[in-house]
């Protein structure tokens, strides 16, 4: 009976100083849980290789000539979008309105579905300049979330796909900003007036100078008694393979 | 039983799927008298992965699953002769 008491008292100790004091336990544990992290990292890759060693030639061939076609396909669209990027910057440039990022690259320690949150841990934290607030992108000009906790060499990333959370969006070439709700796993959800013309595919950017790709609608649910249509769209990357992300150290005004 | 059960959810909390975690917790619960240390990994589950929008804004969800899954294989294991 007494060791049960003792036992009870000790755990709403313990859930009192992670409650009042959220920073506490990550400050004292995510030294110790990076190092395993990075253990973990290093050991995969050197199985992920492994496995690729062993793979049959006949396969890597095929897979080589698919590729090959892809990359070339990608390096004829990748001219017009580079001539394009260039004029937007010329543009904004003129106009005083040049977005000047100051990126740093943070590896992925732990990612979904390890989190049940939908949060990141990155490798890098306060010592490199990271705040809280600062937006992270993925691939380059995906935003998938923002830090909202920084620790000395590690910070923690909450994905705006995080269930509940909810994000002012602009879907397809609508110039009317809407309300779009996390679902978890980089899928969100938002409704739109059944009149809304709206296709699958069709791009989730967020409203701002420097547009950002947000995410791609992948399924529209239009009841033809409502006159809404729920839109289901989901972020381009695939949030649990990530590897890497940038975080974009520009302060915030 | 106590120990290996410690183990594998220290590693779960790590490098597994959550879920993975949650049912290695049932288990647990199940299989160890008063594993009270479900309710502790529910903390560091909150304290390694949560944030303030926490699941649909509540910040404690690893927490009161462990509470609420501690409680019920309690009352159960009460009932059952293993």
């Amino acid at each position: 009976m007494f060791a049960t008491a003792l036992s009870v008292a000790a755990l709403l100790i313990v859930f009192s100083i992670n409650h009042f004091f959220p920073a506490a336990f990550p400050s004292v544990l995510f030294p110790v849980a990076s190092g395993f992290w990075r253990a973990e990292s290093a050991t995969v890759g050197w199985f992920v290789s492994m496995a690729e060693i062993v793979q049959s030639k006949y396969s890597l061939v095929t897979e080589n000539r698919k590729l090959s076609a892809e990359i070339a396909a990608q390096n004829r669209s990748m001219l017009l979008l580079s001539a394009l990027q260039s004029e937007n910057d010329a543009l904004l440039r003129d106009l005083g309105r040049a977005a000047k990022g100051d990126y740093v690259l943070g590896a992925i320690m732990a990612r979904p579905p390890v989190s049940p949150y939908d949060t990141l841990i990155l490798d890098i934290g306060s010592s490199d300049g990271v705040a809280v607030g600062d937006k992270v992108y993925a691939e380059g000009d995906v935003l998938v979330g923002d830090v909202s906790d920084v620790f000395s060499g590690t910070s923690k990333v909450s994905l705006f796909s995080t269930p509940g959370r909810t994000m002012s969006v602009l879907v397809g070439s609508s110039t009317v900003a809407t309300e779009a709700t996390g679902k978890g796993g980089g899928n969100f959800v938002l409704t739109l007036p059944a009149t809304t013309p709206l296709a699958t595919g069709a791009l989730v950017r967020l409203p701002g100078v420097k547009p950002h790709t947000f995410g791609i609608v992948d399924r529209i649910i239009v009841d033809s008694t409502d006159s809404l249509q729920t839109v289901l769209f989901r972020s381009p990357v695939n949030l649990s393979q990530l590897e890497f992300v940038e975080v974009d150290r520009t302060p915030h005004k | 039983m106590r120990l290996v059960f410690n183990i594998a959810l220290i590693v779960s909390l790590l490098f597994l799927p959550w879920w993975a975690g949650a049912l290695l917790l049932i288990s647990a619960c199940m299989l160890v008298d008063r594993f009270f240390e479900a309710i502790l990994f529910g903390i560091l589950a909150d304290a390694f992965y949560s944030t303030k929008f926490g699941f649909h804004g509540f910040s404690s969800a690893a927490t009161l699953y462990a509470i609420v899954v501690f409680l019920i294989a309690s009352s159960v294991r009460k009932r059952l002769s293993w």
